[in-house]
């Protein structure tokens, strides 16, 4: 019994003498680490080019909203429809801060664009009467009152426009940019 | 051989002939231009349409009844015919009263003869709610007809022999009683002035013999007579005094008594008021030997055609039956130019005078029940056989052949004239749409209606036409005949209303309707509360209107409906409750325009008469109050006319006939003036302290109401308030006062009247800092400059500051009026064609002078030179004109025998210091000069071109191109501005006349200038690049013009022109300026009779080089976008043609508004989309990111 337990006590110790096991492990520790932070550095670099791609979208359509309400003020043929309501404020009537969450959320502040351009939800934008200022030099001739010296003076519109990315939560842009035209 | 040689001596002989007329004839050698056309020019050739009265005069249109009962009369037994004893009445035909046949023993309710004095049974008795005016124009002995007399009232006012009776007294006359058996008998003490009100006892709504009834006789004892609202004669209408109430029934009397009475009454009025037309009778026996054929009618009634027509009319008298088909027929084929019809002569004008827009017209009066035999049109309302009428079940055709409607359908469907090109133009919008020459028919009844009580609903549905032989039936004939005839059933229940359908019948007929006058905006740019105000005028009775339309602010497009029309509300004004504010000039201040005010002078205008004699102050006081607005005294009235001078009075109605109070505005464009929109700086020398700056002015008026002022050809410049349309101010100037035949104020009364100018200049409007009166103190106020234009020679200034303020009460008009300028003052003045600008002048000490600047117009008294003529607008302030007050510059061009004139001048503030430095204007000799008025020194203001001693102006067109618009002058941006050539400014014009009728046929080759004014002189065209204009189509096929686009080197040639291709091409609007582009309408007058004025063409170049815009300038096809399809031949079209007269353009927004001599209203101005001027700081100006 004794020796048998002796026995088995001087095998074991005996032949146990490689470390194959432990470098095994050791290895399969450093690869699964290895592994695991490379897996890191791509799934950062997923996420990164995710949210690149989700700002440029969100970029692209706020510029196209942009674009939208450039043509807009090209298509109409007067300022009467800039009466405060709809997103389009005259020279008198309050902007609304762009800022505020209740501006893009109120309908009667803003313009929801035609196009979304993939993004999760249309781009909007609204457009305030900012100022007028002399047009360029017309005929010289001194006028009274009625007569027309087809100079015209230019009406300057701000545009201020919102867009998202490609899901619920995802980034914002907004852009504004100064728009003259004749009327 | 021979042949030759006798034309070649013709020729030298015709040479000859007009060189020595060129030498003697005094007009050709003293006239540039010319007599001044009085009336449009593109008018002139309006094609007159014949117009064939048709009378019934039968024997039953003798009679004095007419009822509901078979023909017209009333049966008791026997038949009546007549309720009132007269002569000419056949002898037992009257009828009998019931205190006679009372007397007689006859039980009530005696057959119900009460009936017979009852207006609502006899359409034809005394109706006391009416006012009954004499028959127009003159009886047989040429006397004016006047009220009847009641002691004496004519039997027949045309004859006055004829007899008359006494309507205050007693009489009797014999008659019959044939029910109770009682044979002749004599009715006594019957009173004539008598008439019975009845009501209706059983409530069936028809007058019956037993309803209750009152006899009403006209007598002094009874004070107070129950008229009602239309009795204008009645100074307390509704009430009337017993003189008023007799006066009236007298009328009745003598003058509406019998169905034939009616009928010369209402033509006679249609007549008398007529002009611009050709008319004829004819009758169904030519009783009288009356048919008159068709002629041209003149203006008054007293004269030549029209006085023979009349006198036709007037002595007809009815007998014999009433076969009017056969009459129908014949009156179809005189128009037809048939040989066998009532003349043997043709009454269509030929075509060289416009025979293939010729229109005519058939007015059928009768009192409806025909007999006699016809046959021979079939059934022509129901064979369907051309696109006019229908079959057999309607809406023309019946089964019936052969009847009044079959034969007004007749010469409605066939083309009358076959021989005749079909360029009718019938009135758009109504019913006749026929272009072959017809003939349109109206048929007049008296107010007796047959089973039908109105015209189908529709002209497509089928419609059941009564085909009963009945007199009923043939009452439906008559309205069916003025259904298939395109006309009117003029169903006339009393005189006033066939007077006024008839009138309407053919004020559909005549008249032109056009815009001459560019129109005009309350704001620069569109907006919420556009409007465009359209001037108009109406070539019948020249009445004119204008019109307020809404502009659409999201597309600039015009409202359907105007908003307002000046003519109605000035028109359905009640000038007594609410009387206008008219001014005039006294000659050194502004004075109310009443009767008590005038001047002896101008009292003595309105006592001219059409013969240069003096007629009585009453008389003129009659003119006066027609000018004023009173239509009582004109022809047609059914008014009161009445003017009392103390001595004597006036009621004769006389004066010219109007179609309203607003008379015709041609050349005259509206002005707008409500919140200041002058541009003045508030820096030196400009007032700048506080309370006297132009901002704070412009602060405190920034609301002030609105009120268009547009002058009228009625005698006087007009105010309309913008809110309401109601007329706000009228200013008649002195100017136009004149004590000679066929002129002056009491000329627009004249019922001779032909068309004359009065106000017919576009006034001028700014804001200057002046004294209004000698003594008032300096302040900012708005001023109104107005010229006659082809009116007079007369500028008059207005001070328009406070149009709340306008009355005509103490002091009032001395401070609205400040001066008048007539070529009394200086005989140099012409005919002021010339818009003034009213500027800033440089003053002594650094101060500023206000003057108007204007040209001296055409046609002058003085010397014949072109003058420039500078008013200081304080000058006139003390009624004289003394040789400070006002500046003249002579370009010395122009004789006493060969007039030259300057036309609307351009000023220029080149240096941008707020003050006028350079005046630009054109001559009747193709000379565009320049005056410099840039320094304080009056003495030293001059012609800017001088050589040696003599003037210089800085460019002359070749022979016959006259400038007679406005030039446009723009910075020449192609050249930096340097020593050498300033003041490098680059001047647009146009050339060509139209100001007298030989203008309507010159074809010399006109063109459109922009000429460098570098401080060289003398250019000629042959220093300018010529641009040249093609012709092609677009892709749509719309036919439109392009232009070369040559290089314009400024430092090799002067500038550049346009000839104008087409013949007789000229222009005589303002070119107007709009980014790099300037936009000019030209004109072609046409010369052919059919086509109203003529044709224009809307053209556009880039100024810069007078070439090829470089991007799509207007719309083309007219599809609302700017591209492709607008362009010709790979480029931007240039022009496109319009029908009739263009106006100068007007920009507003992207929209070009241009009015032509065809716009009739709104809807028919001519709106296109052009392209935005750009330039610098238009499109995205900024862009940048923003983070919430």
């Amino acid at each position: 019994m004794r020796i048998l337990l002796q026995s088995v006590k001087t095998h074991s110790r005996r032949r146990q003498k490689g470390a194959v096991l432990v470098i095994s492990l050791i290895l399969l520790m450093v690869v699964t680490l290895l592994a695991v932070s490379s897996m890191r550095g791509t799934i950062l670099e997923e996420k990164m080019a995710g949210n690149s791609l989700d700002r440029n979208l969100a970029f692209q359509a706020t510029e196209s909203a942009v674009r939208e309400a450039e043509i807009l003020i090209e298509g109409v043929a007067s300022l009467g429809s800039f009466d405060g309501s709809a997103g389009m404020f005259g020279l008198t009537d309050v902007e609304p801060d762009y800022s505020d969450t209740a501006t893009w959320s109120d309908a009667s502040q803003h313009v929801v664009a035609a196009y979304s351009y993939g993004a999760y939800q249309p781009p909007q934008y609204f457009i305030k009467h900012f100022t007028t200022v002399l047009g360029r030099e017309g005929a010289l001739n001194m006028s009274g009152y009625g007569d027309n010296k087809g100079t015209g003076d230019i009406t300057v519109l701000k545009i201020t426009a919102r867009g998202t990315g490609g899901n619920a939560d995802s980034t914002e842009v907004m852009l504004r940019t100064y728009y003259g035209r004749i009327f | 051989m021979t042949m030759k040689r006798k034309k070649t001596i013709f020729k030298i002989t015709t040479t000859a002939a007009i060189m020595s007329y060129a030498l003697l004839s005094p007009i050709t050698a003293t006239a540039a231009p010319g007599t001044l056309a009085d009336s449009p020019l593109f008018l002139s050739n309006a094609v007159e349409p014949n117009i064939l009265f048709m009378l019934d005069d039968s024997g039953s249109m003798d009679w004095g009844l007419m009822t509901e009962e078979r023909s017209g009369i009333m049966y008791v037994g026997c038949s009546y015919y007549y309720a009132q004893p007269a002569p000419d009445n056949d002898f037992y035909w009257v009828m009998p009263t019931e205190e006679a046949l009372k007397n007689r023993g006859i039980a009530a309710p005696y057959g119900g003869v009460w009936r017979a004095w009852n207006k609502d049974y006899n359409r034809l008795y005394y109706d006391p709610q009416i006012t009954y005016t004499p028959w127009p124009g003159e009886d047989s002995s040429n006397n004016l007809f006047q009220n009847a007399n009641p002691l004496a009232a004519l039997y027949d006012p045309y004859l006055p022999g004829s007899g008359s009776l006494n309507l205050t007294a007693y009489t009797t006359y014999s008659t019959d009683y044939c029910a109770g058996g009682l044979g002749g008998f004599t009715v006594n003490n019957f009173f004539p002035a008598q008439y019975y009100t009845w009501s209706d006892t059983d409530a069936d709504g028809i007058v019956d013999d037993s309803d209750a009834h009152e006899l009403i006789e006209i007598r002094p004892d009874i004070l107070v007579f129950s008229g009602g609202p239309n009795r204008r004669d009645c100074v307390a209408a509704p009430n009337c005094s017993y003189a008023e109430e007799i006066r009236n029934f007298a009328n009745w009397f003598s003058y509406y008594r019998k169905r034939e009475f009616v009928a010369k009454a209402g033509y006679g009025q249609v007549v008398a008021g007529a002009s611009n037309s050709r008319m004829g009778l004819v009758t169904l026996h030519d009783n009288g030997d009356v048919n008159t054929a068709i002629s041209s009618m003149n203006q008054s009634p007293r004269t030549g055609a029209k006085k023979n027509l009349l006198d036709s009319l007037y002595s007809f008298q009815a007998s014999g039956g009433t076969p009017l088909r056969s009459a129908l027929d014949n009156a179809g084929k005189y128009l037809s130019c048939e040989s066998n019809s009532y003349f043997g002569s043709c009454p269509a004008l030929p075509v060289s005078q416009g025979g293939e827009c010729q229109q005519n017209f058939t007015i059928l009066m009768t009192d409806g029940f025909y007999n006699g035999s016809f046959g021979g049109v079939a059934n022509a309302d129901g064979d369907n056989n051309t696109i006019w009428d229908s079959g057999s079940d309607g809406p023309y055709g019946d089964t019936k052949p052969n009847t009044l409607a079959d034969i007004a359908m007749k010469y409605y469907e066939n083309d009358i004239l076959p021989g005749v090109s079909n360029n009718l133009n019938p009135p758009p919008g109504g019913i006749d749409e026929n272009k072959a020459q017809h003939v349109v028919t109206y048929t007049v009844a008296f107010g007796v209606d047959g089973e039908l009580t109105a015209m189908p609903p529709n002209d497509t549905d089928p419609f059941a036409w009564p085909i009963t032989n009945d007199d009923p039936g043939k009452i439906d004939d008559l309205r069916h005949a003025a259904w298939n005839g395109r006309g009117d059933f003029l169903s006339a229940q009393n005189p006033v209303q066939l007077i006024t359908g008839l009138r309407g019948a053919l004020q559909s007929i005549q008249g032109r309707v056009g815009s001459a006058a560019s129109v005009a905006f309350n704001t620069g740019s569109l907006s919420t509360n556009s409007e465009v105000y359209l001037a108009l005028f109406n070539s019948e009775h020249w009445s004119g209107n204008l019109l307020a339309y809404d502009l659409n602010s999201n597309t600039g497009a015009i409202s359907s409906a105007p908003r307002w029309s000046a003519a109605t509300r000035l028109s359905s004004r009640d000038i007594s409750a609410m009387p206008r504010t008219l001014l005039t000039y006294d000659g050194t201040d502004g004075i109310a325009f009443q009767w008590s005010t005038l001047t002896t002078e101008q009292k003595n205008d309105f006592r001219t008469n059409s013969s240069g004699g003096l007629d009585d102050e009453a008389t003129g006081m009659a003119r006066h109050g027609y000018i004023r607005g009173d239509r009582g005294c004109e022809f047609s009235s059914l008014s009161v006319c009445r003017y009392d001078d103390g001595t004597n009075t006036y009621t004769a109605k006389a004066l010219r006939e109007r179609a309203g109070r607003l008379g015709d505005i041609i050349h005259s464009g509206p002005v707008f003036a409500g919140a200041p929109e002058s541009n003045w700086p508030d820096v030196a020398p400009f007032p700048g302290s506080v309370g006297q700056s132009y901002s704070e002015y412009r602060t405190a008026k920034a609301s002030r109401p609105g009120v268009i002022y547009v002058g009228g050809n009625d005698g006087m410049l007009h105010g309309f308030s913008q809110a309401s349309g109601e007329e706000m101010l009228g200013y008649i100037p002195n100017a136009l006062f004149s004590q000679n035949a066929y002129d002056g104020m009491h000329y627009l009364s004249d019922p001779a009247y032909a068309h004359r100018y009065s106000v017919d200049l576009t006034v001028s409007i700014a804001d200057a800092y002046i004294k209004t009166s000698s003594f008032g103190s300096t302040s900012w106020k708005t001023v109104l400059v107005g010229g006659l234009r082809g009116g007079g020679r007369g500028i008059f200034a207005l001070d328009i500051t406070d149009p709340a303020g306008f009355s005509e009460l103490s002091g009032n008009p001395a401070d609205i009026v400040l001066w008048e300028f007539t070529s009394t003052d200086d005989p140099d003045l012409g005919y002021t064609f010339s818009r003034p600008s009213i500027v800033p002048l440089a003053g002594p000490s650094n101060s500023i002078r206000w003057a108007a600047v204007f040209g001296n117009g055409y046609n002058d008294t003085g010397s014949g030179e072109a003058k420039l003529f500078i008013l200081f607008l304080e000058g006139g302030l003390d009624g004289t004109w003394s040789s400070t007050d006002y500046i003249e510059i002579s370009t010395e061009l122009g004789s006493t025998t060969d007039r030259n004139g300057l036309s609307s001048p351009a000023v220029v503030d080149t240096d941008g210091d707020g003050i006028a430095d350079r005046v630009y204007a054109g001559d009747l000799k193709g000379n565009l000069w320049v005056f410099d008025l840039s320094g304080s020194n009056t003495g030293q203001w001059a012609v800017a071109y001088t050589q040696g001693n003599s003037v210089k102006p800085l460019f002359t067109a070749p022979a016959n191109q006259q400038i007679t618009s406005t030039p446009v002058i723009v910075r020449n941006n192609s050249m930096p501005t340097s020593n050498s050539n300033n003041p490098n400014l680059l001047v647009m014009f146009g050339t060509g006349q139209y100001l007298t009728s030989g203008d309507t046929s010159t074809t010399s080759m006109q063109s459109m200038y922009g000429v460098w004014d570098s401080g060289q002189h003398s250019v000629l065209q042959g220093d300018l690049i010529e641009q040249v204009i093609g012709y092609g189509t677009s892709v749509d096929g719309v036919f439109g013009r392009t232009l070369t686009d040559y290089f314009v080197d400024y430092s090799l040639a002067d500038g550049w022109y346009i000839d104008l291709p087409d013949s007789g091409e000229r222009l005589i609007t303002d070119p107007v300026i709009r980014g790099d582009l300037v936009f000019f309408n030209t004109m072609i007058p046409n010369t052919n009779p059919c086509s109203f004025g003529g044709t224009g063409w809307l053209m556009v170049a880039e100024w810069s080089s007078g070439g090829l815009p470089d991007e799509i300038s207007f719309d083309l096809n007219n599809d609302q976008l700017l591209d492709d399809r607008d362009q010709i031949g790979g480029g931007p079209a240039v022009g496109v043609e319009v029908v009739g007269i263009p106006t100068s353009p007007v920009n507003l927004g992207r929209k070009r508004y241009t009015s032509t001599t065809e716009t009739t209203g709104g809807s028919s101005i001519d709106v296109t989309d052009i392209l935005d001027p750009g330039g610098s700081n238009t499109g995205r100006l900024s862009w940048e990111e923003i983070t919430p």
